[in-house]
């Protein structure tokens, strides 16, 4: 219902000045992909993070995935689908649904906001309210630092706070997963872009030790290399 | 015998009646550059289009053919025409050119000059659909010459122009390569100072734009009349000849400069009307602009027509010479510019006049002051954010409330005294003046109109009237700012001449005055007055770079400035305008959003003007960019500081980056003109109205039904 309305919204707006010869609100899309990989406490390491939007300047639907497969078992995968809406000059309020496949399926409603923040900074900020009862917000900020016009160096965070425990993903209620590295990747052109990064990814706190005691590796650093796409 | 006069009395029964010219448009392969075939639209088979050439006095037909599979136009750039005939689409009822259709315009020639057309559909224009328009006086030509030449700059670009927009709007920066990196700051460091050089990163990345955002699109080749630079392109040109060239700006996207070294140009015409003689080394040329330049070659040495494109991505060589095995050497390109955050926004006095416009989005993001009645102006714009924006609020910077009783204060302070915005007077530089005593600026809201009280202005529910005091008496290189400080005697404009900027106090290097009287600060040293400004205006240091708004000429070089540009005919209407339209340029670089008075086409209502009046239309350039903004169906004249019987006749005016331009307008042909930026890519973004020019209104005096699309 919600998706039906999202869509209602996407295909009213943008074809109103078709007959003008001036598409001031054209239908658009983006798309980027980026795809790693890496070697890390003796097993293959895969992770993967997609985003794109089909839309106008204001209204926009968004996808995103993002996910792991470690050691042939995935240990993340996640989708979302939401609707954008640009309400400040830098920033857009988004809604909409995640779902999860794994650690185990379930999905969350999601509300936040996407933009760029004062300094450069590429910013989300995610509330994720599931349906099983589980509460938490996602914090993303990057930032680009040219050493060439090409070659370009991306400091990175994204850390998951719980609000409420999640027993079933034997997770605890506080910051219970961090994120954060460095990626530095060349721009052969802005649509093909590899990478190599170090990345510091695990849970923490409570929910490492919950992960530890349950005889799991609760992450650690890794040092990966990857390609980034944009279509 | 008798059947031949009989023709003849028929041919002279109608004299206005000229040729008729048939022009197909068709997309097809085409090796624009030898042997790399690109799709283009091109017209009678050709890229750029035939040169048109007309004839004052007569009727020209021409039927245009639509052989695309989407809807086309034709635009008579420059041409004063009947409203259905303009070729805008979506304007006086004329809705394009279908496919497999034909389209006949028909319209009398009543002006004379160098001009183009093109396609205002789409990006079309950009695939290859323009061509020279070349209009011949009815009586001898007053600017003779012994050759004239056509020189048509265009862009080819090997990129489907729907995948530039989708590339620019999925990411702003897509084409910029020239952006500042992390060795350039270790570099400005050790030049300027590691404080100096870290304030100005911060205000940059603050206000989320970029300084070498000067060119949205790159990886063009510059075409002259069609030739790559791979074809060498060459003009004739012998020793001692009078040479009119007859130069068009037919780019989608660049602004370009252009220079012959060695050989001085005199321009004689600008936008196709004739303008009192001036002598430049080199001039900066705006998208869509015409000038007409006489050169004299006086020795046989080959010489260099030099153009290039202002971020330096592009550049054309033709070479000027008696045959064409003399080929002309390339010079050194010219430094490429970097905006100075001076640029931006500390035009106080300029931005009173629009609607909450003395509170740039720029200002408030930095804690400047807070937009007043910013949501009643511009309900729909993304670009008019508030004071408190919620990642602001989130982070505890702010309190998304009604700003502060001293807030509002310092916000009217700066309303009234341009010379002292508040952000100065916080810092003891200097203190507000009475408003009474300030000077007379040309948008500012006027005290005194009782019609139109500041409180309903800041709403948008008017626009008041200007203060009586002509801006364009004012001294141009001693604006009243500079004098009131003692920094220099005004004195009367110069009669001719050169662009030469080198007034005391301010930059040794040309400056490119685009913005007349707009920059109070300019020439200013910012540093010292708390801006970060890593150098003056128009200097180099010698890394290929050039600060601000400059073209990089050495010292001493002649650069025109639009304060040079005279109308080589008196003016006839100096009636002083009854009515000044404040237009906010502006736009959001990091979504690719553009927008007029914070609104994209068709999200306000359209500007109107009556019939007859003489309006004044102030473009108040908030971003960091140029735009060439022009005007269809009418001529507009420059307020260039010359007095109001020379200002020139433009149809497209290079509103530079932060500054203020203002144009009289005699609204004397009724129709639905597009006003718009001549930047394929920021139109079709949404930077353009529509200015209705009407005599009549509704029986019970309201305006009559609008369309909004």
């Amino acid at each position: 219902m919600k998706r039906a309305l999202l869509a209602a919204v996407l295909l009213t707006s943008p074809a109103a000045a078709a007959d003008t010869g001036h598409h001031h609100n054209r239908l658009l899309t983006y798309t980027r992909l980026a795809g790693d990989y890496a070697r890390s406490g003796g097993e293959d390491v895969l992770t993967w993070d997609g985003e794109g939007w089909i839309g106008g300047d204001k209204h926009k639907f968004w996808w995103k995935t993002e996910g792991d497969h470690d050691g042939g078992t995935t240990g993340r995968a996640e989708f979302q689908a939401l609707y954008s809406r640009n309400v400040w000059t830098f920033f857009d309020i988004q809604a909409g649904i995640r779902h999860d496949i794994e650690p185990d399926a379930r999905s969350y409603a999601v509300i936040g906001v996407q933009g760029l923040a004062p300094y450069l900074l590429e910013t989300e900020l995610h509330a994720y309210i599931g349906f099983s009862g589980d509460v938490h917000v996602r914090a993303r900020q990057a930032f680009d630092v040219l050493l060439t016009n090409r070659f370009i160096v991306t400091p990175g965070a994204e850390a998951d706070l719980y609000l409420t425990d999640a027993p079933e993903r034997r997770t605890a209620s506080g910051f219970a997963r961090v994120e954060a590295g460095v990626q530095a990747r060349y721009e052969f052109s802005r649509k093909f872009a590899p990478y190599v990064a170090v990345v510091y990814d695990s849970k923490v706190g409570e929910t490492a030790r919950l992960a530890r005691a349950a005889g799991e590796d609760a992450g650690g650093w890794r040092v990966s290399s990857g390609l980034r796409l944009w279509f | 015998m008798l059947r031949f006069f009989s023709i003849l009395a028929l041919l002279a029964a109608f004299p206005a009646q000229a040729a008729t010219h048939d022009l197909v448009i068709e997309r097809i392969k085409l090796a624009v550059e030898p042997g790399r075939p690109s799709t283009v639209i091109a017209i009678n088979g050709s890229v750029p289009g035939p040169v048109l050439h007309f004839t004052e006095g007569e009727t020209e037909t021409i039927r245009v053919t639509n052989k695309l599979t989407e809807t086309t136009s034709i635009h008579w750039h420059g041409l004063l025409v009947p409203p259905p005939k303009d070729g805008a689409p979506g304007f006086n009822a004329f809705a394009g050119i279908k496919p497999g259709e034909t389209f006949t315009y028909t319209f009398p020639i009543r002006q004379n000059g160098t001009y183009w057309y093109h396609a205002h559909s789409a990006t079309q224009e950009q695939a290859g659909q323009y061509g020279a328009m070349i209009i011949a006086p009815k009586a001898a030509d007053p600017i003779t010459a012994d050759r004239t030449h056509v020189v048509l700059i265009s862009e080819l670009t090997r990129e489907d122009p729907e995948r530039i927009l989708r590339n620019i709007k999925g990411d702003s920066d897509y084409y910029n390569f020239n952006k500042r990196t992390l060795p350039q700051l270790i570099r400005d460091a050790g030049k300027f100072g590691l404080g100096a050089t870290l304030k100005d990163r911060a205000q940059w990345a603050t206000m989320r734009m970029d300084p070498t955002d000067i060119a949205d699109v790159s990886g063009y080749r510059l075409l002259v009349n069609g030739q790559p630079p791979a074809k060498a392109p060459w003009l004739q040109a012998r020793p001692g000849e009078k040479v009119r060239l007859r130069l068009i700006n037919g780019t989608a996207m660049s602004l370009v400069d252009i220079r012959i070294p060695g050989l001085a140009m005199t321009i004689v015409a600008a936008d196709g009307r004739q303008v009192e003689p001036v002598t430049v080394d080199e001039f900066r040329m705006g998208v869509a602009e015409t000038y007409d330049v006489i050169v004299t070659p006086t020795d046989a040495t080959p010489r260099a027509l030099w153009i290039e494109t202002i971020d330096r991505r592009a550049n054309a060589l033709v070479s000027l010479s008696g045959d064409p095995g003399q080929r002309a050497e390339a010079p050194a390109p010219r430094p490429r510019q970097i905006l100075l955050v001076s640029e931006m926004g500390h035009d106080m006095a300029a931005m009173a006049g629009a609607g909450g416009g003395d509170c740039p989005p720029e200002h408030a993001a930095m804690g400047h002051c807070t937009p007043a009645g910013a949501a009643a102006t511009t309900p729909k714009s993304p670009a008019t954010d508030t004071d408190c924006p919620p990642e602001h609020a989130a982070m505890g910077h702010c309190t998304p409330a009604p700003a502060t009783k001293s807030e509002q204060i310092a916000t009217k302070t700066a309303a009234v005294d341009p010379d002292c915005p508040p952000e100065h007077a916080a810092m003891g530089h200097c203190t507000p003046k009475n408003p009474a005593i300030s000077v007379a600026s040309p948008p500012k809201p006027a005290a005194g109109d009782p019609a139109c009280a500041p409180e309903h202005a800041a709403m948008g529910h008017c626009t008041p009237r200007v203060a009586a005091v002509a801006p364009a008496t004012a001294d141009p290189n001693c604006p009243p700012e500079h004098a009131a400080m003692g920094h220099c005697t005004a004195r009367a404009a110069a009669l001719t001449g050169s662009a030469v900027v080198a007034d005391a106090g301010a930059t040794p290097f040309p400056r490119v005055d685009y913005g007349y009287g707009s920059d109070p600060m300019a020439g200013m040293n910012h540093a010292a007055m708390g801006h970060a400004a890593l150098a003056a205006e128009g200097e180099t240091d010698g890394s290929g770079r050039v600060f601000g708004w400059a073209t990089g000429a050495p010292r001493g070089a002649r650069v025109l400035s639009m304060r040079d540009l005279r109308a080589a005919t008196p003016q006839t209407d100096l009636r002083e305008p009854t009515q000044t339209i404040v237009i906010k340029v502006a736009g959001n670089m990091q979504r690719y959003i553009w927008t007029l008075n914070g609104a994209k086409y068709g999200e306000a209502p359209p500007l109107r003007v009556k019939f007859g009046d003489r309006v004044r239309i102030t473009f108040v350039n908030e971003s960091m960019m140029a735009h060439p903004m022009h005007l269809h169906g009418m001529f507009f004249q420059l307020e260039n500081g010359q007095p109001m019987e020379r200002q020139p006749d433009k149809n497209v005016i290079v509103v530079a980056p932060g500054r203020t331009q203002s144009i009289l307008l005699t609204a004397n042909e009724a129709g639905e003109w597009p006003l718009h930026c001549h930047l394929l890519y920021h139109m079709e973004s949404g930077m353009m109205q529509k200015l209705i020019v009407a005599s009549v209104d509704n029986p019970d005096g309201s305006a009559p039904a609008e369309h909004v699309h």
